[in-house]
């Protein structure tokens, strides 16, 4: 089991107490291509953010490739989703002052013990294949402001995929995209999964979620399962 | 095949640097505020320690506690004693006699002063001074090299700024001197002045026609007479002793030359306090200003701080990141600064204590570097102390929140 | 805006280097001499540092000149070759009141102490911003 979500409930304190996530409850397994569908305002995000370890949840557990990340501190929990995980944010997450090549490499030199010669090499040698892989070879001294939607996306995937995670999660890769770059984004997602990467993607999109081999459905902060 | 440059791995301080250059109007603006306060604590520092240095140096070796002048002449010493500013007076001289015999003076030695006349191409005035050297206590501390023998009537002492050097040759009134010795810097208008026997001072007087009226008992004037009071007596009772008994007769003044000092260290100290009011109102502006802007920028840095966050930067990374930054505003404005002043100070010192009037000897490199020192730690202060509220606020905010909220 | 910049640094160094000797930290004044009772003619006697100023015009005019080209001109490589002629002149800015002409020499002197080291702060200033431009169109062109 590489993914475990028990129990999870996430709940805000606005006017009234709101809860975004309500006892949601899934699992994946290695290899696994999975889809959330769900209208926006679902808790979709939200759930893929406690996934990520970017947000606490109020309750539950999440248990990733058998590790439980509750009680990390801050420092491990970052080294840990730095590792493990991969997360295509929801619009444009490049950082607008790096190129592509340094945007994508980024994550890897966040921690220092990847700054020898060697990893060096190693990360620019994987940075260029993951290029090629995704057809952005073109765009790595290109900064993000001349980059389409489409490039800028397919850079943060690429970026995603730098660090080898075991578990790749995706908000709405191809939201605001026309449909030939959507269609380029999702047979880069099909292509990562048929090398063995493990999805969870989050989408509104019907076409989208056609990709996917298990589909849930998020309504009102609950989910179901869908096929 | 596609061949992809090496790119130098990114670490959190090329991050900072990168931020820092992606905006380079801010930045300039942001360095210029922190600037302004290490440029001007610095200079303003310096020039005082200067001036500081200056009048204590003057007050260590001027040896005289009264000068006498005549009457409404006191303003006109302090500025021959101080600039150099050549003025010519006159008083009776067997007055130097008289006085001696009051009790608790211990010297009294005369001048007279002739204003020169410029001579030649680019010299200005000179302030011409003959000194008995029998009696002087006042020129000898200040001389460089001890003269072996008594100074002949045809030798000169020079000040130190006056150029030429010993055993040169000098033309005053179509006369001609030899100089015998060179003076130390004094930072006040020795600097200026070249002393001569009272002889050649009078000779001088008498064939350059300089003198209208009573030409022939010329040899019974001088300009002022210095006296040295022992430490047990007040000077301010031996003034009083010289007024009631030569006052009308001799229609005297007098400058009392701890007081003309205490004066001048009134002044400075006001100087000082405006130097330093105004170096702790840039550093205030300083933080104020780098607050605001900072803060105004919270929710777009928010959103590059969400993104970093999910990529699995930890949150003191991010706090490093924000604070290296601000460091860096700190620490370029603070070196620009101090160089800056260097410069402006190196150049025109010398034109700052003339138009000030007031004596300067340059501060010694280790008292500058202790200066500099000080200046730079309070700079680095300023952008990390007035970002510390925005980086804590930035990075406190649950991470994919501050992700959306900058979209 | 870096052409306009460019240019306005130009100018108002070249202006900086008219005023400075004639108005802002000027030179010694000339010392007046009778020369002739009969016509009540007077004639003034020029220091070394009046002529310092003198060439300190012509250079300054030379490159507020250079500076409205500069605001003209677009071709980049015209813009380099003027630059590089302001690296001869911001040497002149300072070779006139050192070597070629010079000042007074006494310390005491307002030319000395105020003019002289004004011009070579401008000339270093110069310097280096021409440095700094050359450098960019360099990377331009």
């Amino acid at each position: 089991m590489l993914l475990e979500v028990k129990n999870i409930r996430k709940q805000y304190q606005r006017q009234t107490l709101f809860c975004a996530v309500d006892n949601v409850s899934f699992s994946l397994q290695q290899r696994d291509y999975a889809c959330i569908m769900g209208r926006s305002g679902s808790g979709k995000t939200t759930l893929l953010n406690i996934i990520a370890g970017i947000s606490t949840p109020t309750q539950g557990r999440i248990i990733i490739d058998n590790t439980d990340i509750a009680p990390f501190d801050d420092e491990q929990a970052s080294q840990f989703r730095n590792q493990t995980i991969g997360y295509v944010p929801q619009g444009s997450s490049l950082l607008t002052n790096l190129t592509a090549m340094e945007n994508i490499c980024l994550p890897y030199y966040l921690y220092s013990k990847n700054k020898q010669p060697d990893n060096i090499e190693c990360c620019n040698k994987r940075a260029q294949q993951l290029m090629q892989m995704a057809e952005i070879s073109h765009l790595s001294e290109i900064y993000p402001n001349q980059m389409s939607g489409g490039e800028m996306r397919r850079v943060a995937i690429v970026r995603a995929l730098i660090c080898s995670p075991k578990l790749l999660l995706a908000d709405e890769p191809t939201n605001d995209l026309d449909d030939e770059s959507s269609r380029q984004i999702m047979q880069l997602f099909s292509g990562l999964h048929s090398q063995g990467t493990t999805i969870l993607l989050v989408t509104h999109d019907h076409e989208v979620a056609n990709y996917a081999s298990k589909h849930f459905k998020m309504e009102a902060g609950k989910l179901t399962d869908y096929s | 095949m596609h061949i992809m440059p090496q790119i130098k791995p990114i670490t959190i301080y090329r991050l900072a640097w990168r931020n820092l250059a992606q905006k380079p109007f801010r930045t300039t603006c942001l360095i210029i505020m922190t600037l302004l306060f290490s440029a001007s604590l610095f200079g303003g520092s310096i020039l005082t320690k200067n001036l500081n240095d200056g009048i204590a140096g003057m007050a260590n070796r001027l040896g005289a506690d009264i000068l006498i002048v005549p009457y409404g002449y006191e303003k006109e010493l302090e500025v021959a004693l101080l600039r150099g500013e050549p003025s010519t007076f006159y008083l009776k001289a067997d007055l130097a006699q008289k006085i001696e015999k009051i009790k608790g003076i211990t010297a009294v030695s005369s001048q007279l002063f002739i204003a020169s006349l410029s001579a030649g191409c680019c010299t200005s005035k000179l302030q011409l001074i003959g000194f008995e050297q029998s009696t002087d206590f006042v020129i000898s501390p200040w001389m460089k090299q001890q003269l072996t023998a008594r100074l002949h009537d045809n030798e000169v002492v020079v000040g130190s700024k006056i150029l030429a050097d010993v055993g040169d040759e000098i033309t005053f009134f179509n006369h001609r001197f030899r100089v015998a010795a060179k003076m130390d810097s004094t930072g006040m208008g020795f600097d200026t002045s070249v002393f001569m026997t009272m002889d050649a001072a009078y000779n001088l007087m008498k064939t350059a026609d300089l003198l209208s009226g009573d030409v022939d008992h010329i040899r019974n004037y001088v300009s002022s007479i210095f006296i040295r009071v022992d430490h047990d007596y007040q000077p301010k009772a031996i003034v009083n002793q010289i007024m009631q008994k030569y006052a009308v007769e001799y229609n005297l003044d007098f400058v009392m030359t701890k007081v003309m000092i205490s004066d001048i260290y009134k002044w400075l100290n006001s100087f000082s306090v405006i130097v330093y009011t105004l170096a702790a109102i840039f550093w205030l502006l300083a933080i104020v200003v780098i607050f605001i802007v900072y803060s105004s920028t919270i929710n777009e840095r928010k959103r590059e701080v969400g993104i970093l966050r999910i990529l699995g930067a930890s949150r003191s990374m991010l706090v490093k990141m924000l604070f290296i930054e601000s460091f860096i505003i700190s620490v370029i404005g603070a070196i620009i600064g101090i160089i800056f002043a260097t410069i402006v100070l190196c150049a025109f010192s010398m034109l700052i204590c003339q138009s000030l009037g007031l004596p300067c000897i340059n501060a010694s490199f280790s008292s500058a570097i202790t200066y500099g020192l000080i200046v730079f730690i309070l700079t680095l202060i300023i952008a990390p102390l007035a970002s510390s509220y925005s980086v804590l606020s930035i990075t406190r905010t649950d991470s994919y929140q501050a992700y959306r909220e900058g979209e | 805006m870096n052409r306009f910049l460019s240019s306005a640094f130009v100018i108002l160094i070249g202006l900086l280097v008219i005023l400075v000797p004639t108005y802002i930290l000027p030179v010694c004044p000339p010392t007046e001499i009778m020369a002739n009772s009969h016509d009540h003619h007077i004639t003034y006697k020029f220091m070394k540092c009046h002529w310092t100023s003198q060439a300190e015009i012509g250079i300054g005019t030379a490159m507020v000149v250079i500076g409205l080209i500069l605001l003209l001109i677009k071709s980049t490589l015209i813009r380099l070759g003027l630059n590089i002629s302001l690296v001869v002149i911001a040497m002149f800015v300072a070779a006139v009141p050192t070597i070629l002409i010079g000042v007074c020499p006494s310390e005491m002197m307002a030319c000395h102490i105020g003019t002289l080291p004004a011009l070579l702060l401008l000339s270093g200033i110069l310097f280096i911003g021409i440095l700094v431009n050359i450098f960019y169109l360099k990377r331009l062109s």
